[in-house]
């Protein structure tokens, strides 16, 4: 177990230098005046220009450019945004909104996804499992902004089930989160279904219900488990998914989280503020992916001892 | 075993509905005066907001443009920037996979780290950096930006199907045979290795044409995809967005005709993937 | 009365019938020996007798009796109750018969924990002695590990003491050493008849392999083509078959023809395509089973080969 966590944490070090080195180099990399990538088409003056080149070390190397950056990551010191405040308060008030939504839309795909999977793979070939199968097909097609539109349409102004804008309590989080969720749950349904039929054919499930174990046992002990070793592995890179779905939702309602935050910086053009939260989320998804490793040794002894 | 998948292919309605839908979307693309009647450049505002009726079946939008007009002239640049950024992707694709496959050692490993990351890193977020890049540049709203965007992220699941399966093709013993017979390491991958490649690499490159396809409106929502004067679904979708609660009209259709061609990739791919292994059914 | 009375099972695979009409029975204390190639129908009379056959496997027709009481009658709840304590089951593989994911001490207590409310730690405490039963050398380390650190022979002594745990009457062992090294097999094989002795329980040893026949069991089913073609004593048996494809098996040497597939049968007896006594009646009537006074045989000439000497 030692030695896989310390294989995982090797692993990730260098994927994070990687990922960051893309995400910089994606900004600042190649041809182009960097004095422009940071600030877009506005105009800027001499003044200006001359702070921005102080206070980027643009009259330095990419490499050493690079490595500042990264090293004000590494101290927690995220920079600031082009008119100078400092991301990291920017974010601050952002990133509870966020969390709450991304967590609720979690919560969601876990316990709707995972039990309509696991009814459907032990009903195989029933009414449920059709159903299922045929409205995951129809969700997995449609994008994330045009599920958010109908689903604020239909669901917030025509039944006014839900507030269609964010209204700073849980409640009016969960519409958008149940829209945020919907597109991992229908993968979830589909991945968890075809584990758990696999499963149910295997010769431990057999064994178990030779044992004299009842079927709900059977099926929510011995092949619960085993089933969850893959559909944990797809939330973790689902997650990914979950946080560009974020940026979309919270801008169709109006939530100030880091979606929202990272929206206006694009419109703005405010490039370090880009650059900065990109990267934070993609450091939030690798630590997120490790710690999925880590619960699959959990879930799989087999790979705990290797 | 390929004339089998493609009969059982023919079999399906799985199969021909999703092809039926692409051969309308693609008419829509190539000649949308077929389609639409009115002209999707013919707005005044005194008919701003109009609800459906005899005239325009799908109403106007705030602009007083006929959104069916302009829904099906919008085909065009979604569509395009989907099959552009695909064959982009599946160019880059093919040429780490093979690369990697077959030639191996310290290649293989530097294109397989550099695959890791790329794929590790959500394609919209990126999508956004460079994206945000290139219009800094100067670059302009057109197309380009973000068929190149979409295709220098994209490439990476293609990559590692294409490297598998010339992994296991180069093991094959007919390959082997060909290179004693001293045959040349372009002959080898062309004839022999890349036609193995081909059929898992089209699943994918299905499937993600039809991501790309949502990534396009998604970027164009942001502000940042396709902006006038292009006319496309995610623009459209993000207009009639501010004014939802006076008119759904301008919202539903290219939100349904976005859902329905993604969908219609996604569901493609899907039946030829189930074609070719019947297992994943 | 026989502890175990099978009568005419039929057991349908969809529109393939898989076991048509399976007669057996075993006593208590016994040790029957199923013996049959694979697709003949070992496995699905196993799985039926314990009602844990997969759809679209279906039991058809027929009865299965323990004690008296027809199991195929019984509801589910009071057929799981049979289950496990009265009839147990040891499967062929054992690395995929254990859950991977939980530790053997888990795997082998919880029919106690589940089923007779033994706290957490007396099952553990029992799932040691159990394993100590079945000669788990250090069964106290061992029981909180998992089943893919067990060697092939050690794996399949956890399947027995879990199949154990509930003290059962029977126990059916679906090939339990075609898996395992044949130094290990003959292990495995000790371990079952020593158990047998211990707690004379019945054992219905499932196997293609004769050697095995010969070294434990004290009669003989041999199935063919989903039917038992032959019953009887183990010594009878090898000193004088009565079905042809027993005394086929005898010799040991090559049966002309491949086995038949169960979806297309040949006419009257599946074995006449093969069979060296073949004759007209027997492409087209399906012979009954021949009772030969302690041993019983479906064939038209069950007591002509009986006294054959080319058939010893």
């Amino acid at each position: 177990m030692v030695r896989f966590v310390v294989r995982r944490l090797l692993q990730m070090v260098i994927v994070f230098f990687g990922t960051t080195l893309v995400v910089y180099a994606m900004m600042f990399g190649a041809q182009g005046d960097p004095i422009q990538a940071l600030a877009g088409e506005k105009p800027v003056s001499a003044a200006q220009r001359a702070y921005l080149t102080e206070h980027f070390h643009l009259d330095h190397g990419f490499w050493y450019r690079y490595a500042d950056y990264v090293g004000g990551l590494l101290r927690g010191d995220l920079g600031d945004t082009l008119t100078l405040r400092p991301i990291s308060s920017v974010l601050a008030g952002a990133w509870p909104y966020t969390l709450k939504l991304a967590g609720l839309a979690m919560v969601v795909v876990v316990v709707v996804g995972v039990g309509a999977g696991v009814l459907a793979g032990v009903r195989r070939g029933g009414l449920f499992d059709a159903a299922t199968l045929a409205l995951t097909l129809v969700v997995i097609g449609v994008p994330v902004v045009v599920l958010g539109f109908l689903g604020q349409y239909l669901l917030g102004i025509r039944l006014r089930l839900f507030p269609v804008a964010n209204e700073g309590d849980l409640y009016s989080l969960i519409l958008p989160a149940l829209l945020l969720g919907m597109l991992s749950l229908a993968t979830t349904v589909r991945l968890t279904r075809t584990t758990v039929v696999e499963n149910l054919r295997a010769d431990y499930a057999k064994t178990a219900r030779a044992k004299g174990l009842s079927r709900t046992r059977v099926v929510g002990v011995h092949v619960l488990r085993n089933s969850l070793i893959p559909v944990v592995t797809f939330l973790g890179v689902e997650l990914g998914s979950l946080m560009a779905g974020a940026v979309v939702i919270e801008n169709i309602f109006n939530i100030p989280g880091v979606g929202f935050t990272l929206a206006r910086a694009v419109r703005t053009e405010d490039g370090p503020t880009v650059v900065t939260i990109v990267s934070l989320l993609v450091i939030v998804f690798l630590v997120v992916n490790l710690a999925v490793d880590l619960l699959y040794a959990v879930l799989d002894p087999r790979i705990r001892y290797a | 075993m390929r004339s089998g998948a493609w009969r059982a292919l023919r079999r399906r309605p799985v199969f021909w509905v999703p092809v039926a839908i692409l051969v309308v979307v693609l008419a829509m693309a190539v000649a949308p005066r077929l389609f639409a009647g009115a002209d999707p450049a013919d707005c005044t505002l005194d008919r701003s907001m109009a609800p459906p009726s005899g005239a325009a079946w799908f109403g106007y939008d705030f602009q007083g443009c006929d959104v069916f007009a302009r829904t099906v002239y919008g085909t065009r640049s979604s569509l395009l920037v989907g099959v552009l950024a695909t064959a982009l992707a599946g160019l880059i694709a093919a040429g780490v996979g093979m690369a990697s496959g077959y030639l191996g050692g310290w290649l293989d490993s530097v294109l397989s780290r550099l695959t890791d990351i790329v794929l590790g890193i959500p394609l919209l977020l990126a999508a956004i950096v460079l994206l945000h890049r290139a219009t800094a540049n100067g670059s302009g709203h057109g197309i380009w930006p973000v068929v190149g965007t979409l295709g220098i992220l994209g490439w990476t699941t293609a990559a590692r199907v294409v490297r598998s399966s010339v992994l296991a093709a180069r093991q094959q013993d007919y390959v082997q045979a060909a290179r004693m017979l001293g045959a040349g390491h372009g002959r080898i991958l062309v004839r022999h290795i890349a036609p193995n490649a081909v059929a898992p690499a089209v699943v994918v490159l299905t499937i993600t044409l039809g991501t790309f396809i949502a990534s396009e409106a998604t970027l164009s929502f942001l502000g940042i995809g396709l902006r006038a004067p292009s006319i496309s679904w995610g623009g459209d979708i993000f207009a009639a967005q501010a004014r939802l609660r006076q008119a759904w009209w301008p919202l539903i259709w290219p939100s349904t005709f976005l859902a329905v061609t993604v969908l219609a990739f996604i569901m493609l791919g899907d039946a030829i993937r189930d074609a070719f292994d019947p297992r994943s059914r | 009365m026989s502890l175990l009375d099978v009568t005419d099972l039929r057991v349908a695979f969809g529109p393939t019938t898989v076991l048509s009409g399976v007669s057996l029975h075993l006593d208590p204390g016994e040790t029957l020996a199923v013996l049959g190639e694979s697709g003949s129908g070992k496995t699905v009379t196993a799985q039926a007798v314990m009602g844990i056959l997969d759809p679209p496997a279906v039991v058809v027709g027929g009865c299965v009796r323990y004690r008296g009481q027809d199991l195929l009658t019984l509801p589910e709840r009071e057929r799981r109750r049979i289950r496990g304590r009265e009839i147990a089951m040891v499967f062929q593989d054992a690395l995929s018969a254990l859950n991977p994911v939980f530790t053997v001490g888990y795997q082998i207590g919880e029919t106690l924990r589940i089923r007779d409310g033994l706290s957490r730690r007396e099952a553990l405490h029992r799932a040691v002695e159990l394993m100590d039963q079945v000669r788990i050398p250090a069964a106290r380390q061992r029981v909180h590990e998992y089943p893919h650190q067990f060697s092939g022979g050690m794996r399949q002594r956890v399947s027995i003491a879990m199949a154990l745990a509930l003290d059962p009457a029977v126990l059916i062992a679906d090939e339990p050493t075609t898996a395992l090294d044949v130094t290990v097999q003959a292990q495995i094989l000790d371990l079952l008849g020593e158990l047998r002795r211990e707690r004379t329980m019945a054992l219905m040893l499932i196997t293609h392999d004769l050697g095995v026949v010969a070294q434990v069991a004290d009669r003989i089913a041999v199935m063919y083509a989903g039917r038992v073609v032959e019953q009887a004593d183990v010594h009878q048996l090898f000193r004088a078959p009565a079905h042809p494809y027993t005394a086929a098996l005898l010799r040991g040497a090559a049966i002309s023809g491949t086995p038949p597939s169960l979806r297309d049968l040949p006419s009257g007896c599946a074995f006449h395509p093969r069979c060296r006594y073949a004759a007209a009646v027997c492409r087209t009537v399906a012979p009954s089973t021949v009772d030969l006074g302690g041993r019983s045989a479906a064939c038209h000439f069950a007591r002509e080969v009986l006294v054959d000497p080319a058939a010893r």
